[in-house]
C-alpha cells in the first residue's frame, strides 16, 4: 500500500487489556495500516516491546547534555570571569581559585542539565497543549486506546478486527479539549 | 507478557492472605484507585479547616509577625550576640535542609535501586523536599537581618559593577539551594503530570480548570511516556549528587572555618547521614498523619511501608552514630585544648542535658525499638519514633551551632546563648511547612496512582519447584 491514510479521519479503539491492544496493533498492520498511522494512548508507560511497536525516539537526554554544557560554561564564567571584571586582590589569596570554582561549576552544570531536561520534555511533547486532540477520558481510568487512521476500504475490516479482539468500543475518534 | 502477570494465581489461603497485605499484590482496578485518590483530595471536613486556620494564624503571627518585628526593631530582639552569632536561625536552616533530603532519598535513590515499596509514598516524600526547602530557604534571609540586601547575593552586578563573591560559602549555599529547590520541584512535577491528567479527567468546576492547566495537555501517548520516563530517569540520577552536594555545602558553612568543633573533614558525610536519618524519620511521621487524616489512604499506605522505612531509619541511625563517634573520638584523642573545651562544655556544661537527650533520641531509642518487626509495622509507633528522632536531630543542630559557638578558641570568646524571637520564628516556620503540606494534600494527588498500578502490573507469583514465590518484572 502506498497511499497514506494520515489525512483521513482518526478512529479510536478502546481496550481493557494491553495484551488485546498489542494483538490489535498486529492485526491493524496486517490489514495494511502503517505504523505511522497508529498511536497507542495509555495510563501506564508500557514499553515498546510490550506493545510490539518501534521504539520512539527522544532527544531529552541530548537536550539535557546541552543544558549541562551551558550550565558548565555559565558556572565557569561566574567563577573565573566575574573576578576579572573587577579584580580585588586579597593578600595571599588566589584571584581565581580552582576548588571553590569546581563547586559553582558543578552546581551550575547540574542545574543546566535539570532545567534543560525539563524544558526538553515540554518542547518534545509540544506542551502546553490545550486545544482539541483525539482522546478518551477512560484512558486515565485504565483503558488503552489505539488511535488509527485508515483508508475507507480498510475501515470495516479494522472495526471488525478490533471488536473480535475484545475492543470495548470502536468508533470515529472524538476530539476533546485538553 | 508483562501485563498478564497481574492476574495472580493465588491458591494457598495462608500465602494469599500474607501477600494481600502488600499493596503490590492487592491490586484494584485503576478506576477505583483514581476514585479513592480523588475522594481523599476532595474530602475536607471542619477539623481539617480548623487545623489549616490555626496553622495560617501561626504563620501570620509567629513567622511573618515576629520576623517583621525583627526587621523593624532590629536584630537586637534576637538572642544572638557575641560570641554566638549563629543561633537557632542557622540550626533551623540545617534542620529543614536535612528534612528536605527525605524526598530525594526516598524517591530518587529508591527509584534508581528499584525498591518497589517506595511506589505509593514517593510523592509524599517529594513534597517534603519542596516544602522543607521552602521553610529552610527563609532562614538565610531571616538571618541576614537587613533582608533587603539579599539581592547582593544574586549573580548579577550591583550598582557599583561588582559581582557576588563566588568563592564565599554564602554564595555556595545560594547556588546549591537554588539548584536543589528548582531541581526537586521539577522532579516533583514531572511524575505528577499523568496524575494531574487523571485528576483533570475525573473532576469538574475549578478543580477541572486547575488540573487542565497543570496537566499541560497530557494524553498518555507512547511518545509522551517515552519523553517523560526518560526525563524522570535523568532527574533520579542527577538529583542524587545534587542532594549530596547541598548538605555537604551546608556542612562546609561550618567546616571551612577554624572554629573548634566545626573544622572537621568528615562534616560533609556526617551531615548527609544526619539529614537522611531525620528526613526518612519525618517521612514515616507524615505517612502516619496522611493515613489517619485522609480517607482511603490506608489502602495505599500500609504496614509494609512503615516496615521498610523503619529499616532505613535503623540503618541511618547506625551510620549517624558511627560518624558522630568518629568525629568525637578524633577530637577527644587529639587532645587540642580548644577542642577539649568545646567537648567539655557540650558534655558537662549547663546544657549537657541536651547532649544526653540527643544520644537517647538518636541512638538508644531507635536501637532498642526498630530491630523489632512488630514495632516497625505499627504505624503509630513509627510516628512516635519519628518524632523522637527529629527532636534528637534538632537538638544535634542546636549542639553543633549555638552551643559549640559558646566556647571559642580563647576564653574571651566564651559566652551563653538564650534564644528570644528565634523561638517564635521557629514555631512559625514549622507551621509554614505543615500549612503548605496540608493545603497541598487537598490539591495534589498525594499517591502516584500510575506508579502504583505499574508496580501492581509488574508483580506476580512465579512457580518455582513446589511453591509460588513473589517476583517482579520491569514493565517500562
Amino acid at each position: 500500500m502506498s497511499e497514506s491514510a494520515h489525512e483521513t479521519a482518526a478512529h479510536l479503539a478502546l481496550f481493557d487489556e494491553v495484551d488485546h491492544a498489542a494483538d490489535a496493533i498486529v492485526r491493524l498492520r496486517e490489514i495494511g495500516i502503517y505504523e505511522r498511522d497508529l498511536e497507542v494512548i495509555s495510563g501506564l508507560p508500557f514499553s515498546h516491546k510490550i506493545l510490539g511497536r518501534p521504539e520512539k525516539r527522544t532527544y531529552v537526554p541530548l537536550v539535557g547534555v546541552f543544558g549541562a554544557l551551558v550550565g558548565f560554561a555559565t558556572g565557569a564564567a561566574f567563577n573565573f570571569g566575574t573576578p576579572l571584571l573587577y579584580p580585588m586582590r586579597v593578600g595571599g589569596q588566589a584571584l581565581l581559585p580552582i576548588p571553590p570554582g569546581l563547586l559553582i561549576m558543578f552546581e551550575a552544570t547540574m542545574l543546566g542539565l535539570l532545567v534543560f531536561s525539563f524544558v526538553g520534555v515540554l518542547i518534545e511533547n509540544g506542551f502546553p497543549f490545550f486545544r482539541r486532540k483525539e482522546y478518551h477520558p477512560d484512558i486515565a481510568n485504565g483503558k488503552i486506546a489505539i488511535v488509527f487512521h485508515c483508508l475507507p476500504h480498510q475501515e470495516s475490516l479494522a472495526y471488525a478486527a478490533m471488536r473480535q479482539l475484545g475492543a470495548e468500543k470502536v468508533s470515529r475518534a472524538e476530539t476533546i479539549v485538553l | 507478557m508483562a501485563v498478564e502477570a497481574k492476574h495472580l494465581a493465588l491458591h494457598h489461603s495462608d500465602g494469599e492472605e500474607n501477600l494481600r497485605e502488600q499493596l503490590m499484590f492487592d491490586p484494584k482496578p485503576r478506576k477505583e484507585m483514581n476514585a479513592m485518590v480523588m475522594e481523599a483530595m476532595q474530602t475536607a471536613d471542619l477539623k481539617y479547616w480548623t487545623v489549616v486556620a490555626i496553622l495560617a494564624g501561626l504563620v501570620a503571627t509567629c513567622l511573618l509577625g515576629a520576623w517583621g518585628y525583627m526587621i523593624v526593631v532590629g536584630m537586637g530582639v534576637a538572642g544572638i550576640n557575641r560570641p554566638v552569632f549563629w543561633g537557632l536561625f542557622i540550626s533551623n536552616f540545617v534542620f529543614w535542609i536535612g528534612i528536605s533530603h527525605a524526598g530525594t532519598f526516598v524517591s530518587a535513590i529508591l527509584r534508581v535501586f528499584k525498591a518497589e515499596f517506595r511506589r505509593p509514598f514517593t510523592r509524599a516524600a517529594e513534597l517534603m523536599t519542596t516544602f522543607g526547602l521552602a521553610a529552610g530557604a527563609t532562614y538565610p534571609l531571616i538571618h541576614l537581618g537587613r533582608v533587603w540586601t539579599f539581592y547582593y547575593m544574586i549573580p548579577a552586578p550591583n550598582q557599583r559593577g561588582l559581582w557576588p563573591n563566588f568563592h564565599s560559602p554564602l554564595e555556595w549555599d545560594l547556588v546549591a539551594i537554588t539548584t536543589y529547590l528548582l531541581g526537586s520541584t521539577m522532579y516533583l512535577f514531572l511524575p505528577l503530570i499523568p496524575d494531574l491528567a487523571m485528576a483533570r479527567d475525573n473532576s469538574t468546576g475549578w478543580r477541572y480548570q486547575l488540573y487542565r492547566f497543570l496537566a499541560l495537555g497530557w494524553r498518555g501517548t507512547e511518545t509522551e511516556w517515552r519523553h517523560l520516563t526518560t526525563a524522570i530517569k535523568i532527574f533520579a540520577w542527577t538529583i542524587i549528587p545534587v542532594m549530596f552536594s547541598v548538605h555537604t555545602i551546608v556542612s562546609w558553612d561550618f567546616a571551612v572555618s577554624m572554629t573548634p568543633g566545626w573544622h572537621s573533614t568528615i562534616f560533609g558525610p556526617f551531615f548527609i547521614a544526619g539529614a537522611v536519618f531525620s528526613g526518612v524519620s519525618a517521612v514515616a511521621m507524615v505517612l502516619f498523619i496522611i493515613r489517619i487524616s485522609m480517607v482511603n489512604m490506608d489502602y495505599f499506605i500500609r504496614a509494609e511501608h512503615f516496615d521498610g522505612l523503619g529499616k532505613l531509619v535503623l540503618i541511618f541511625s547506625f551510620v549517624w552514630a558511627y560518624f558522630y563517634f568518629n568525629e568525637f573520638m578524633v577530637e577527644w584523642y587529639g587532645g587540642e585544648a580548644a577542642h577539649h573545651n568545646v567537648m567539655d562544655f557540650i558534655t558537662k556544661g549547663p546544657n549537657a542535658w541536651l547532649w544526653y537527650v540527643m544520644l537517647i533520641c538518636n541512638i538508644v531509642i531507635p536501637w532498642l525499638t526498630l530491630w523489632s518487626g512488630k514495632v516497625r509495622r505499627t504505624p503509630w509507633m513509627m510516628f512516635v519514633i519519628g518524632v523522637v528522632i527529629n527532636i534528637g536531630m534538632y537538638i544535634e543542630r542546636v549542639v553543633i551551632v549555638p552551643i559549640t559557638l559558646s566556647r571559642g578558641r580563647f576564653p574571651f570568646d566564651w559566652g551563653e546563648y538564650t534564644p528570644r524571637v528565634e523561638i517564635l520564628i521557629s514555631i512559625g516556620s514549622l507551621s509554614l511547612f505543615l500549612l503548605l503540606y496540608a493545603l497541598a494534600s487537598r490539591v495534589i494527588p498525594l499517591i502516584p496512582v500510575w506508579e502504583v498500578q505499574e508496580g501492581q502490573e509488574a508483580h506476580s507469583l512465579k512457580k518455582i519447584g513446589k511453591t509460588e514465590v513473589p517476583s517482579v518484572i520491569d514493565v517500562e
